[in-house]
């Protein structure tokens, strides 16, 4: 006999007022940052890319806190109708329990000195079914929040590198803020410009789903780092299926970091090789290249979000998804780092075959798109600044 | 203070005034995310008991991590651009002294001599 579940809608629905409180606050975050935004933009003419850094920043910011603001309001209204509903459902739990327990007679003559009579059935039915609505109840608020807890992963929010940053040494007045603003805000930029819309963009090419669930080392190893709630960090690849797991970078430099380092984990203990697709022409650093290959995987580069591919050597890779087997068909891929022995390839595994001739088509690849375009151009670099000093006073 | 940027080329200006003003704004921002971020702490903590031991307690936890986590990178990360904000200013300043070190100075008229008082009459020698 399934009992009701031992959830407290009252403290349930307090905790819903404290969110949508918490939820009015960060509306108020994000409204008094769009006035902040409007006030320095529109009094004076501060031009140039350090002002428009500051302003992709700052409305990055509004951004979270206004997603921040929606998920609040939406967790709070979600218990707040759990609440309410968990109680009537218990209200008339409780009053089924006390006809049950009215219509019970003492059985004179039983077995016991204080027999009572068989509970009727059609009551305790009742009360069978008004806990199990409940469990369900529970159910489906907690699959709402987890489904509020993945959003948590479109803040975009990445806490510069410094805090106390330094004037950097000698600059112009244009170059000084420039530089400044993308050595303390390189990543957030990096994050929201770039990231977001590369990787839609590459998804609807490629006709892959966007993956939400986040997967955790379920293997300690040095070095692991854990959540403040105590759970081991997770990762979240932007795509996955049958035989692949998939990440996109739109940012300009891609080194080695905790999350592809526990993505690589990912690959290894699923056993589905990880392709990373970077946005060109800027290469990755090889110890991701290397790492993603070693996982049966590579990275490839696109310049045309997501239309078409190439490996780092420049040939094009075709990359086809297949809906109805979840799964995704690599050709022409070229590895960086062969593996000896490895000749699998075309099946979202990488192309480890012997370096191709680069004026020969690859043998997998159809021939419209075959052959071997011109190198990438070398990744533009940054100026360095010109030599300042403090004037003498 | 309204500086003249000499190599825009567009003869805009840029109130260094204005920014750390908005720097000090930005900050307080991240302090009141930081006091929604220990709100929500609060919040769930209290409530964690709320959804017994079923599946709803699990989920609501994977929740608070998450957002916890969340709002945290929210603050520290509105403190860091309040920081760039500030040195940006700083940097337009720094830069302005450059050029006014480079001004050369004024030119101007001489200045008159410091008048004398008049001299005696011219001595008389004596006879």
């Amino acid at each position: 006999m399934p009992g009701f579940p031992d959830a407290d809608p009252g403290a349930i629905s307090d905790l819903a007022d404290r969110l949508k409180t918490i939820g009015t606050s960060m509306d108020g975050v994000g409204q008094d940052t769009v006035g902040l935004r409007g006030s320095v933009m529109g009094s004076q003419q501060w031009q140039g890319k350090a002002s428009e850094g500051w302003w992709t920043v700052v409305t990055a910011r509004i951004g979270d806190a206004e997603l921040t603001q929606e998920v609040m309001d939406g967790v709070a209204a979600t218990l707040s109708g759990l609440a309410s509903d968990l109680d009537a459902e218990r209200r008339t739990y409780d009053k089924l329990s006390d006809d049950l327990l009215s219509k019970q007679q003492p059985v004179l003559g039983g077995p016991e000195p204080y027999s009572v009579s068989a509970p009727d059935p059609s009551v305790q039915k009742a009360m069978d079914a008004c806990a199990a609505r409940a469990a369900g109840l529970l159910e489906d608020a907690a699959r709402q929040l987890l489904r509020y807890a993945a959003l948590a992963g479109d803040i975009q929010a990445t806490p510069a590198a410094d805090r106390t940053p330094g004037v950097a040494a000698g600059a112009d007045r244009h170059g000084a803020s420039l530089g400044l603003l993308q050595a303390l805000l390189g990543s957030v930029r990096d994050n929201q410009i770039a990231g977001s819309k590369f990787e839609q963009a590459v998804l609807e090419a490629l006709g892959i789903p966007k993956n939400t669930m986040t997967w955790r080392p379920g293997i300690p190893f040095e070095g692991m780092k854990f959540t403040p709630g105590g759970l081991p960090r997770g990762t979240i690849v932007d795509g996955q299926g049958a035989n692949f797991l998939l990440e996109l970078k739109g940012t300009q430099d891609l080194k080695q970091t905790y999350q592809l380092m526990l993505q690589e984990r990912q690959a290894e203990g699923t056993g589905r090789p990880l392709w990373i697709i970077k946005q060109g022409p800027w290469k990755a650093d090889p110890s991701v290249v290397q790492a993603a290959e070693d996982t049966g995987g590579g990275v490839l580069y696109t310049g045309d979000n997501g239309k078409t591919f190439t490996d780092a050597q420049g040939h094009q890779v075709q990359v086809k998804y297949d809906k109805g087997s979840n799964s995704i068909e690599v050709k022409g891929y070229s590895s960086e780092f062969p593996r000896a022995g490895d000749g699998s390839g075309g099946d979202g595994g990488a192309d480890s075959a012997p370096p191709p001739d680069p004026d020969a088509p690859q043998s997998p690849v159809e021939p419209g798109i075959a052959g071997a375009p011109p190198p990438p151009p070398e990744p533009p670099r940054m100026p360095e600044p010109e030599p300042w000093e403090f004037p003498e006073l | 203070m309204q500086v003249p940027v000499p190599d825009s080329g567009s003869g805009y200006t840029v109130s260094t005034h204005m920014l750390y003003s908005a720097s000090q704004y930005l900050n307080d921002q991240a302090q009141a995310i930081a006091r929604v971020r220990d709100s929500f702490n609060g919040a769930c903590y209290a409530g964690e008991g709320a959804f017994g031991s079923g599946p709803a307690r699990s989920a609501f936890n994977e929740f608070f991590t998450a957002w916890f986590s969340a709002l945290d990178g929210q603050a520290e990360t509105m403190g860091s651009v309040a920081d760039a904000t500030e040195q940006c200013a700083v940097l337009y300043d720094h830069a302005e002294r450059v050029v006014l070190g480079k001004v050369p100075a004024m030119r101007t008229k001489p200045r008159p001599l410091r008048a004398k008082p008049p001299q005696d009459f011219p001595a008389i020698p004596f006879p």
